[in-house]
């Protein structure tokens, strides 16, 4: 899918609450210009899929590592054998 | 957090029971921020140790009941700046201060928001190129990617792990993004896509 590189009037400003919308953290107002320019603009909506889609791939396929057992082990110690 | 001996609030046996039931839960989070940051399994290990030891040492600076991975997170991340990326790892450090300065500046003013990095890429990514291109970050960057995207704290939680205001959490972390999506962009055109 090719991108659609028509930037209306609107659409700077979406761009600058397109990653705020994205993490949670918008005014109702926002959320509200933000759902009305995308119904419209194809642009900007898939910039939002790019933004949600970034943050699934960097939740998901991240490698998660688990903390060695002797670290565990000396943490375990720290209230129950270590006088600090 | 005030990281200062308070008087003795917790019992022996309550601040052990916070330990275990608080933190020790979020060791493999912790371990896997310490990596993020110092990209070193050693010395993501002694930066756990370390944390670990000053959380039960300041443990009556803590309020049960309040958010015990922020708490957590921020004796990291402080331990880190203070006792450990002065030993090693940054001695070229990008002072991020300035580098917010200049993009946060007028000159960039419209053009601050990437746009060329296609969905479809993003979908075709592999693990160890994420990872390539985060690790490639500067470290500040790196690490509000870390705590939003991959920890999932709030820009105000954030504000307090960091102490930075809410506003500069917010600019940092959208030039981080947009800093990983001009890599990952780069990493997809050398793949062939258009």
């Amino acid at each position: 899918m090719q991108l659609d590189k028509k930037i209306c009037g609107d659409c700077s400003h979406c761009l600058e609450i397109l990653q705020i919308v994205a993490d949670g953290e918008a005014s109702p107002q926002e959320i509200q210009f933000f759902e009305e320019h995308i119904c419209e603009c194809s642009h900007c909506k898939e910039c939002f899929e790019v933004e949600q889609n970034l943050r699934i791939c960097l939740q998901q396929r991240l490698e998660k590592r688990l903390v060695p057992q002797e670290i565990v082990h000396f943490v375990q110690c720290i209230c129950g054998t270590t006088k600090l | 957090m005030i990281m200062e001996d308070h008087p003795q609030k917790y019992t022996e046996s309550e601040k052990n029971t916070i330990f275990q039931q608080d933190f020790m839960p979020l060791i493999d989070a912790a371990y896997n921020f310490a990596f993020r940051l110092t990209l070193d399994e050693e010395d993501a290990k002694d930066l756990v140790q370390d944390t670990y030891l000053k959380v039960f040492r300041f443990l009556d600076s803590f309020e049960k009941g309040t958010n015990a991975k922020a708490w957590l997170f921020r004796i990291l991340k402080n331990n880190f700046i203070n006792d450990f990326r002065k030993k090693v790892k940054e001695p070229n450090k990008v002072d991020y201060q300035e580098i917010e300065t200049y993009y946060n500046s007028e000159e960039f003013g419209d053009q601050r928001y990437t746009t060329d990095l296609r969905l479809e890429v993003l979908q075709n990514l592999m693990g160890d190129e994420l990872t390539t291109a985060l690790n490639s970050l500067g470290v500040d960057f790196r690490t509000v990617i870390v705590l939003a995207d991959i920890e999932g704290f709030s820009y105000e939680e954030m504000a307090k792990i960091l102490n930075i205001p809410i506003g500069t959490v917010r600019s940092r972390l959208h030039r981080a993004r947009n800093i990983l999506k001009e890599k990952l962009r780069d990493y997809a055109k050398n793949l062939g896509y258009q």
